[in-house]
C-alpha cells in the first residue's frame, strides 16, 4: 500500500512539470497565433489598398481601349488587367491564410467541423496559389482572358467558405459564453452544497431556475445552430442561422442580467 | 488653637496682626478674586464651545466623505456595481461582468472578418457565350 501510494506521488510528481509546460506551450502558441494574426491582418490591408488603386487603373485603361481600339491601349489594357488580376488572388490568398489563423485561434468551434474548415482553407490556399502563379505569368490577352475564366471556378468556392467560416467564428464564439456561462449557473445555485439557507432561499430557487430555463433554451438554439451548419457543410448549400446566433446572444445577454442580479441579492 | 492659648506671650505678638489683616486686608482680598474668576471662565467656554463644533463638523465631513468614495468605488464607469458593503470587489459579480463584455464583443450581427471588397467579375474581354 505505501509503495503504491510513493510510486503515485513520484508519478504525479514526474509528469506535473510536464503538464505544466504542456500549458505555457499552448499559452505561448496562442499568443504567437494572435500576433501572427495582426500582422497578416496588417498585410491584408495594405494588400487591398495596392488592390483597388490597380483595378480602378485597369478600368481606366479598359474604357480606354474600348474608346480608342489601338494596340497600345490594349497593351496598357492587359498589362494593367494582369496587374490587378494578381493582386486580387494575393489579397485573396491572404483572407485565407487570416481565415485559417482565426479558426485556429477560436476556441468554441466544434472540432469535427474545425478540421474540415481548415483543411479546406488550406486546399483553396494552394488553388488560390496555382492561379496566382498562372496569373503571373499571363503575359498576352488570350491569358490574360483565360485566368479570369479560370476564376470563375474559385470564386464560388471562396465565397462559400468565407459564409462556413464566418459561421463557425460566429457561433463558436456564443458557444465559449455558453461553457463559461455553465459553471457560472453553477456556482450560483442556491441548492449548491454549503450554500447557507435564508429567507431569500425560495426567491433565489425560483431566479436560478428561471436561469437554468434560459440556459437550455440557448442549448437548444445552439445544437441547432451545428446541425444546420453541418447539414449545408453535407449537401453545399449556404448558411443562414443568424436567427438562432441572435436568439442565442438575447437570451445569453438576458442570462448575465439574472446573474448578476441574483449574486448582487445573495 | 490650644497651642496658642497656652502660650500667651506669643497669642499678644499675633492677634494685633490679625485683628488689623481682618479688619483691611481680608475684604480686599475677596473683591480682587471674583472678577479674576470670571474673566478665566469665558476663553474656557469659548474655547470648549470652539472644540466641540470643530469635532461636530470633523465628524460629519467625514461622514459625508465616507458616503461620497460608497457611491463611486461602489460602480463602474458603466454604474455597474461591483463592490460589497465591505469595500470588497466581488470576484463572481467580476467575472459575470467580464463574461458579459466578452459576449457584447461576440455580437453575431457583426461579420469579424468581412469578405473582401475585391471585384469578382474582373476581366478585360467579356467571356465568350457557351
Amino acid at each position: 500500500m505505501k509503495k503504491t501510494i510513493v510510486s503515485i506521488l513520484f508519478f504525479l510528481l514526474m509528469i506535473s512539470p510536464v503538464w505544466a509546460h504542456a500549458q505555457v506551450d499552448l499559452i505561448s502558441e496562442k499568443k504567437s497565433i494572435i500576433e501572427e494574426i495582426a500582422e497578416v491582418d496588417r498585410t491584408y490591408k495594405g494588400q487591398l489598398a495596392e488592390y483597388r488603386q490597380a483595378a480602378d487603373q485597369f478600368n481606366i485603361a479598359k474604357g480606354q481601349f474600348t474608346k480608342l481600339n489601338t494596340l497600345a491601349s490594349l497593351e496598357v489594357a492587359v498589362q494593367d488587367g494582369r496587374k490587378a488580376l494578381l493582386l486580387r488572388d494575393r489579397v485573396l490568398l491572404t483572407y485565407l491564410k487570416l481565415i485559417e489563423l482565426k479558426l485556429l485561434e477560436s476556441d468554441g468551434i466544434n472540432l469535427e467541423e474545425k478540421t474540415i474548415a481548415l483543411d479546406m482553407t488550406k486546399d483553396l490556399q494552394q488553388d488560390f496559389q496555382a492561379h496566382l502563379d498562372l496569373t503571373n505569368n499571363a503575359i498576352d490577352r488570350v491569358a490574360v482572358n483565360q485566368v479570369a475564366d479560370d476564376f470563375e471556378i474559385l470564386a464560388p468556392k471562396i465565397t462559400n467558405l468565407s459564409n462556413y467560416v464566418s459561421t463557425l467564428l460566429r457561433i463558436g464564439k456564443l458557444q465559449t459564453i455558453y461553457d463559461h456561462s455553465l459553471s457560472l449557473v453553477e456556482k450560483t445555485n442556491p441548492n449548491a452544497a454549503g450554500a447557507e439557507p435564508s429567507l431569500k432561499q425560495n426567491e433565489m430557487i425560483r431566479a436560478h431556475t428561471e436561469v437554468v430555463n434560459l440556459m437550455e433554451k440557448i442549448y437548444t438554439n445552439l445544437r441547432y445552430g451545428w446541425d444546420e451548419i453541418r447539414v449545408a457543410r453535407e449537401k453545399e448549400k449556404p448558411i443562414d442561422i443568424s436567427k438562432s446566433n441572435a436568439s442565442v446572444f438575447a437570451d445569453l445577454s438576458q442570462t448575465m442580467l439574472f446573474l448578476a442580479e441574483i449574486v448582487s441579492k445573495r | 488653637m490650644q497651642n496658642l492659648d497656652s502660650n500667651q506671650t506669643q497669642f499678644a505678638e499675633i492677634t494685633p496682626v490679625f485683628e488689623s489683616g481682618s479688619t483691611s486686608v481680608a475684604p480686599k482680598k475677596v473683591q480682587n478674586d471674583e472678577p479674576v474668576k470670571k474673566k478665566s471662565n469665558l476663553p474656557l467656554l469659548v474655547g470648549a464651545l470652539a472644540l466641540v463644533l470643530a469635532f461636530v463638523f470633523l465628524i460629519i465631513l467625514i461622514s459625508v466623505k465616507l458616503a461620497m468614495n460608497t457611491n463611486s468605488e461602489n460602480k463602474t464607469d458603466d454604474g455597474r456595481i461591483v463592490e460589497q458593503n465591505d469595500g470588497q470587489v466581488d470576484p463572481l459579480l467580476e467575472e459575470i461582468y467580464d463574461l458579459d463584455d466578452q459576449l457584447q464583443s461576440s455580437d453575431p450581427t457583426i461579420d469579424e472578418i468581412p469578405f473582401p471588397p475585391v471585384d469578382m467579375t474582373l476581366r478585360l474581354d467579356a467571356p465568350k457565350k457557351k
